[in-house]
């Protein structure tokens, strides 16, 4: 409703009818007129309409070819400004009846009764302001509808549509809005959907309950899929009876299939996160674990990956070992810079040592800023097991080598020293034996039996010389230390392994763990089981298979499977360690049987051996308080060399 | 050198009681197998057959019929071990006691110089007239 005081303009080109008017107003009795007079109608344009004034009173004495322009030209700059013609009377009136249509009221001024004046122009101002509120409301309505994205639908009772918005038409593909009046969600819908909502809307239609921003899956005919979130209500008419629904769908398919796309991608990480052969973790800037998948836990030794959500390093390490994380990841968040491949010592909290390989790289939001870390460790311990056990091997083999170099070194002296010896004392047997014979002979000269004395006792001398350089390249220091013989064992066949493919030999190693240890001379005993290795190759000259088994047992009361040997040298009930190594050659005659352990004998062509390395081999053995025997192998042609060795030395010499 | 029994020495010469035992030596070494015979027969005790190369071990052994031999062991052609066994393989000397004479020992091995190993009787070099002789006796009278 327009303010008082009612701002009228009068175009008129007469004064009088100003002051004739102004005398109706001044007896209204809503209130207060203001009046102006414009005398043309470019002065009126002029004016600032919509602030100038609520109604125009339009003088039909004006030249009459302005009236129509006048009309026109103040409804088209403000429709909120009412309009009335001033006739003079009834026959002006009939002059200008084609025109009174387009304004809003008339007035005939000769025959204004009292009051009518304001009364006219107050309607016409008050029907002019409602027309103009219904159109505002309306053009809301239209534009809305024409321009929301959203489909916005009114549906009658049978759930047809009769108002929809522009968006929905096009969405559903009609040319105008229209084309989908009358017509149901069944025509633009599959019946999968169209049913579902057909129900919804007949159930708010009988409950007048609303349905508010349920998400719904929309499936067209031609396949196409649209997700939606829809709200609908009950459409009431003016007396509140529900007439059908009103609804409003909001198109969210590429929302849908942006968090679709997110919960996939969520879903992959946390499979990659979990099932990754590395223990994954995120921590925050306060170095609070935020991701951690189960094996990391493990590695922290927590049970569960609930029990190290939310916790920190000082959870699960000693305080100096949880600082030391601690501050080199703050300096990872601090920097930016990540780490590669640190090799990280921990002991866990049950003692467990781990060795980890850790990366780990700082975490940023959307604007870059270090919010934490990202880390993934990788479980090393056993490969670090393997390098130490390399290492100790490495260290053991540098040992054995230069044990070697120091064996071989006395082999070449021995060598050396056995040449020397058969060439000096046969010249000193002839000079010896050839004194005794001079000194048979000589008995009248007491001076030639001194000289030749004195000469007995330098050759002697001599031998002493050649004796002791013997017993020096023999090394018979005996060292005995409680060892493991598997050890010993494998070291010989480490180094013999060209040995065995020179010779095409496949090697069986059944070595039985953790027998107990004897004590031995490792150099002598060494050479044990090279001579036997070295023999068992010699009588497979085609190659064969070499077995070398250990084992303990006990000594069981004399029968027909214990040699006399073995009731000479054990006891029974004594602990016994044994060594076996079969061969697959030929095999031992009876002969050979009865002589094998001779000096001198050998079953090598003549030639090719001295035959003394059995003979060694058994003084070493008994030294040990061992005792080696030979004899066929039962079941399969070959030798068998078996070595027994007390458990407890019974004195040690 | 002639293949006569030498002159005896005068302190053994009271020990002969019988015929002189037949001792046949073989090595390499031609003065040494001088001196031993010189030595040996100048005891009065013993008949010393020499053979100085070892493939002719066996035809010598055959005819010679010696009670004990003395056998080097390290020899060019055929060594003491392989000789040894080829006597020990032929009917007619395989009873004969061998005592091996060797440079190749150490003290510890030789102990006094005469010693057992692996059932066989062992001689280091140098040896003395005297333990020779003794050694002899020792290994002929087992064999008695």
């Amino acid at each position: 409703m327009a303010a008082y005081p009612r701002k009228l303009l009068l175009l008129s080109p007469d004064p009088t009818e100003e002051s004739a008017l102004r005398e109706h107003l001044s007896k209204a009795e809503d209130g207060k007129y203001e009046l102006r007079r414009v005398e043309t109608l470019e002065a009126l344009k002029q004016l600032d309409l919509v602030n100038a004034c609520h109604a125009i009173l339009l003088d039909m004495r004006i030249e009459s070819n302005q009236v129509l322009d006048a009309i026109h030209s103040i409804g088209a700059v403000h429709e909120g400004v009412a309009l009335l013609c001033l006739c003079r009377n009834h026959d002006q009136l009939r002059e200008h009846k084609d025109l009174i249509h387009l304004v809003d009221d008339y007035l005939l001024a000769e025959s204004l009764v009292e009051g009518e004046l304001p009364t006219r122009i107050s309607h016409a101002i008050r029907r002019r302001q409602k027309e103009q509120e219904l159109l505002s409301e309306q053009n809301l309505l239209k534009q809305l509808l024409e321009n929301i994205p959203d489909a916005i639908y009114f549906k009658d009772k049978q759930s047809r549509f009769i108002k929809v918005s522009q968006a929905m038409t096009r969405t559903y593909g009609f040319p105008n809005p229209d084309d989908i009046l009358g017509k149901t969600d069944f025509d633009l819908f599959t019946k999968e959907h169209a049913q579902l909502a057909y129900d919804d809307e007949q159930e708010i239609i009988r409950s007048g309950k609303p349905i508010v921003a349920k998400i719904e899956k929309e499936t067209l005919p031609d396949g196409g899929i649209n997700w939606v979130t829809t709200t609908k209500i009950p459409l009431r008419d003016a007396h509140g009876q529900i007439i059908g629904t009103m609804g409003m769908s909001r198109f969210v398919t590429e929302l849908k299939e942006t968090q679709d796309k997110l919960e996939r991608e969520g879903r992959l990480l946390k499979t990659v996160v979990d099932y990754a052969l590395a223990g994954i973790f995120v921590k925050d800037s306060k170095g609070r674990y935020l991701i951690v998948n189960k094996r990391h836990a493990n590695y922290l030794g927590a049970h569960s990956v609930d029990d190290v959500i939310g916790k920190t390093l000082y959870d699960f390490f000693d305080p100096v070992e949880a600082k030391k994380i601690c501050t080199s990841d703050a300096n990872i968040m601090k920097t930016g810079k990540g780490i590669e491949h640190m090799v990280d010592h921990r002991v866990r909290p049950d003692c467990q040592e781990l060795w980890l390989l850790t990366s780990k790289v700082p975490f940023h939001d959307k604007d870059g800023t270090c919010i934490g870390l990202v880390g993934i460790s990788q479980d090393i311990t056993s490969q670090k097991e393997i390098e130490f056990k390399l290492k100790s091997a490495i260290h053991t083999l540098e040992e054995t080598q230069l044990q070697l170099i120091e064996a071989e070194k006395l082999r070449t002296v021995g060598r050396l020293a056995a040449g020397v010896a058969h060439e000096v004392k046969n010249p000193l047997s002839v000079v010896l034996l050839g004194m005794d014979y001079l000194k048979q002979n000589i008995t009248d000269s007491k001076e030639l039996i001194e000289v030749l004395n004195d000469m007995q006792q330098a050759a002697e001398k001599a031998n002493d010389v050649i004796f002791e350089l013997l017993d020096y390249s023999s090394p018979h220091e005996i060292s005995m230390l409680p060892m493991d013989i598997n050890v010993l064992i494998e070291r010989v066949l480490a180094l013999m392994r060209h040995n065995f493919s020179e010779a095409h030999v496949t090697l069986h190693n059944e070595l039985t763990p953790d027998l107990p240890l004897i004590s031995m001379d490792a150099p002598k005993m060494e050479q044990v089981f090279i001579n036997l290795v070295l023999n068992a190759i010699a009588v497979m000259p085609d190659g064969g298979d070499l077995t070398v088994r250990s084992y303990e047992q006990r000594m069981q009361q004399t029968g027909a499977n214990v040699s006399s040997k073995m009731t000479e040298r054990f006891c029974i009930g004594d602990r016994i360690l044994v060594v076996e190594v079969e061969d697959s050659g030929k095999g031992l005659t009876p002969e050979d049987m009865e002589k094998v352990f001779d000096p001198f004998y050998s079953t090598k062509a003549t030639g090719e051996g001295t035959g003394l390395g059995l003979s060694v081999t058994r003084s070493i053995v008994e030294m040990h308080h061992g005792l080696i025997t030979l004899e066929n192998r039962k079941d399969t042609p070959g030798a068998c060399a078996r070595l027994s060795f007390p458990t407890t030395q019974k004195n040690e010499s | 050198m002639p293949d006569c029994p030498s002159r005896p020495h005068k302190k053994m010469k009271a020990k002969i009681t019988h015929e002189p035992r037949r001792v046949l030596l073989i090595d390499d070494e031609a003065s040494f197998t001088r001196m031993v015979k010189l030595n040996l027969e100048a005891t009065g005790k013993y008949a010393v057959r020499v053979v100085n190369e070892s493939p002719q071990s066996q035809q010598v052994a055959n005819e010679f019929h010696p009670e004990i031999i003395l056998l080097d062991v390290v020899m060019p052609e055929v060594d003491g071990g392989d000789v040894a066994n080829q006597l020990r393989q032929h009917e007619t000397t395989k009873h004969i006691p061998i005592i091996f004479v060797s440079a190749m020992v150490s003290r510890r091995e030789s102990g006094s110089g005469f010693y057992k190993s692996g059932g066989e009787h062992f001689l280091a070099k140098p040896v003395s007239t005297e333990l020779l002789d003794e050694s002899i006796e020792q290994v002929l009278a087992q064999k008695v």
